[in-house]
């Protein structure tokens, strides 16, 4: 394995994350592409940390760990969040929840 | 390593007043007012720590480089402690005094200042992105505050997607630079990098570091959540969102631009003056067609972003303390201009259609006064501070030879003046369709606007006393 193949699997993944952030319509399957994007961005950290930087060098893999927190504080947040448009609305569907308009 | 913990005072100081406004919001006896005033209080002596580490000229790293405590941070940390106070001012009568649950709102304000001073300090790409974040996710549930009410639950929604997803654009430039750089460290990439060296990854880096940005400062093409966001959220929170955190997705947008990416100045450079045009142009054209007055500071803040934008295409000193100046004169001018939205509160509930403010003119002479200060700067009318922010911008401008630049942000100023001015005509010049029952004026939020008032105009009457440490101010 060599460095291209992470960032080839890790470029994969964040496309597949923006084609699921763009063309689903349940908010639930939106936040999993996010997540796809965020970690295929953790994916490169580590792979560069590893390839690229020196060994005693692991600030890419202390990123990678960040990284990780977030997605999780992002995680709760947005489900939080969609309870409360589940009570409002009865739908998670961003297309559905339609009140603010120009 | 020693931690020399003067120098995180303001950030200390926000973190205490947090964790006491956390512990006093289980006590159900208190007045939740207490809490407002104590975040204001604790932001307050921030503020003047922040005023007197300026003075003094600070300028040192922290954690190991991870953080630079410099007048440029401090600079901005004045910025954000100002939004916030004005905003917690503007809140208090917004809110009610029944809401119980107003300590988490003043908890999340706190919290999301503190994320801006991360990010205006932050010397470490990560630094900055977990700032960017801090920030973010209180402004997500900050913007679905109204839990029972449709509009802001979905205002909520749409900002965490998208923003969510801006962050993820973001992130990965950050990696890639990463790669590229072999380094997060600001002041280390931009050793690593030379000007005959430009390997793809960081150029791919860039782009996307564009996109996360454009995202948080809502330029066009990516401002589709702001005017939603804005319309949905609790006026006093779209106040916030439209000032603090749209100056600090500036501050770090600058430093890791202008430092670290020196060496790919030329091809940022380009891509940052078409976004300029862009932003201003649709976000003033847009903001024409509009009718909800919150939908129309929305656009109105997408085109000044756009101004912001100008001074660092000219990418050089001036540009950059135009530009800090700019953000200060339009925190305070578009907090106040929010402010005056939520005086205009009527008994049915708020006055958020522009037919709504016809006749205020004479039936309630100090609020249209507020309002018509605050458009008049948000216009760039002499002596308002927004004609100095704006005069400033394009001179810098026009030194670094960005003359067309500055002819399309002067027809762009010229196009913004009909929309702020109309409804100024509408408050002066139109008879009301209806008979509204006004609340009576709340002293906190006049209080707030009373001092926008007084920081518009003296910025305008006298602004080399700001312009000035702007200047001294810049990382350049």
């Amino acid at each position: 394995m060599s460095l291209q193949h992470y960032l080839v699997i890790s470029i994969s993944l964040f496309t597949l994350g923006i084609f699921c952030v763009l063309t689903r319509r349940n908010a639930i399957s939106i936040l999993m592409g996010i997540e796809l994007i965020l970690n295929s961005c953790n994916l490169n950290f580590v792979a560069f940390s590893r390839y690229v930087t020196p060994p005693d060098d692991i600030s890419g893999q202390v990123i990678a760990l960040f990284g990780i927190a977030l997605a999780a504080a992002e995680a709760a947040v947005f489900l939080a969040i969609i309870l409360a448009i589940y009570r409002e609305f009865r739908t998670i569907s961003p297309d559905e929840t339609d009140t603010l308009k120009g | 390593m020693t931690i020399n913990w003067q120098l995180l005072m303001p950030e200390l100081i926000v973190i205490c007043t947090f964790v006491l406004v956390m512990i006093l919001d289980l006590f159900d006896s208190l007045q939740k007012s207490f809490l407002a005033w104590l975040a204001i209080v604790g932001a307050a002596i921030a503020l003047y720590v922040s005023v007197q580490m300026l003075g003094a000229g600070t300028d040192e790293t922290q954690f190991n480089g991870m953080l630079r405590v410099d007048k440029y941070s401090l600079f901005f940390n004045v910025i954000f402690l100002v939004s916030t106070i004005l905003t917690v001012l503007i809140s208090m009568s917004y809110l009610g005094r029944e809401d119980r649950r107003q300590g988490e709102y003043y908890l999340l304000i706190l919290l999301a200042t503190l994320g801006m001073m991360l990010m205006a300090a932050g010397n470490e790409l990560i630094v900055v992105f977990l700032g960017l974040e801090l920030m973010s996710l209180s402004l997500y549930i900050l913007a679905g505050y109204f839990r029972r009410s449709m509009a802001s639950s979905e205002a909520g929604m749409k900002y965490l997607l998208l923003g969510a997803f801006a962050s993820g654009f973001f992130l990965y430039g950050i990696a890639l630079i990463y790669g590229g750089a072999g380094t997060t460290n600001v002041p280390q990439i931009a050793s690593a990098l030379t000007a005959d060296t430009k390997p793809p990854l960081l150029l791919a880096g860039m782009f996307l570091l564009v996109v996360g940005f454009g995202f948080k400062v809502a330029l066009v093409p990516f401002h589709q959540w702001a005017p939603d966001v804005y319309e949905g959220a609790p006026t006093s929170i779209a106040a916030f969102i439209s000032a603090g955190p749209k100056a600090a997705g500036f501050a770090a947008f600058f430093r890791i631009f202008m430092e670290a990416l020196q060496s790919l100045q030329p091809e940022w450079i380009a891509v940052v003056t078409i976004l300029a045009v862009l932003t201003m142009t649709v976000g003033n054209l847009v903001a024409i067609a509009q009718r909800n007055i919150k939908r129309m500071l929305a656009y109105s803040s997408i085109a000044h972003a756009g101004y912001v934008l100008i001074g660092l295409a000219a990418a050089n000193k001036d540009g950059i303390s135009s530009a800090m100046l700019y953000l200060l004169i339009y925190c305070v001018m578009n907090i106040g201009a929010f402010g005056a939205v939520i005086l205009a509160r009527t008994e049915d509930g708020e006055s958020l259609m522009i037919s709504d403010y016809a006749g205020l003119g004479f039936r309630k002479p100090l609020l249209a006064l507020f309002m018509t200060v605050m458009l008049l700067s948000l216009a760039g009318f002499p002596p308002t501070a927004g004609f100095v922010g704006k005069f400033y911008i394009f001179r810098s401008a026009v030194e670094a030879g960005q003359i067309w630049l500055v002819i399309i942000g002067a027809i762009n100023t010229a196009i913004s003046a009909f929309y702020y001015l109309r409804v100024v005509v509408t408050m002066y010049m139109r008879e009301p369709e209806e008979e509204l029952d006004f609340l009576t004026y709340p002293g906190s939020l006049v209080f707030a606007l009373v001092l926008a008032a007084i920081g518009v105009l003296l910025i305008g009457v006298l602004p080399s006393y700001f312009l000035n440490p702007a200047q001294i101010s810049t990382f350049l």
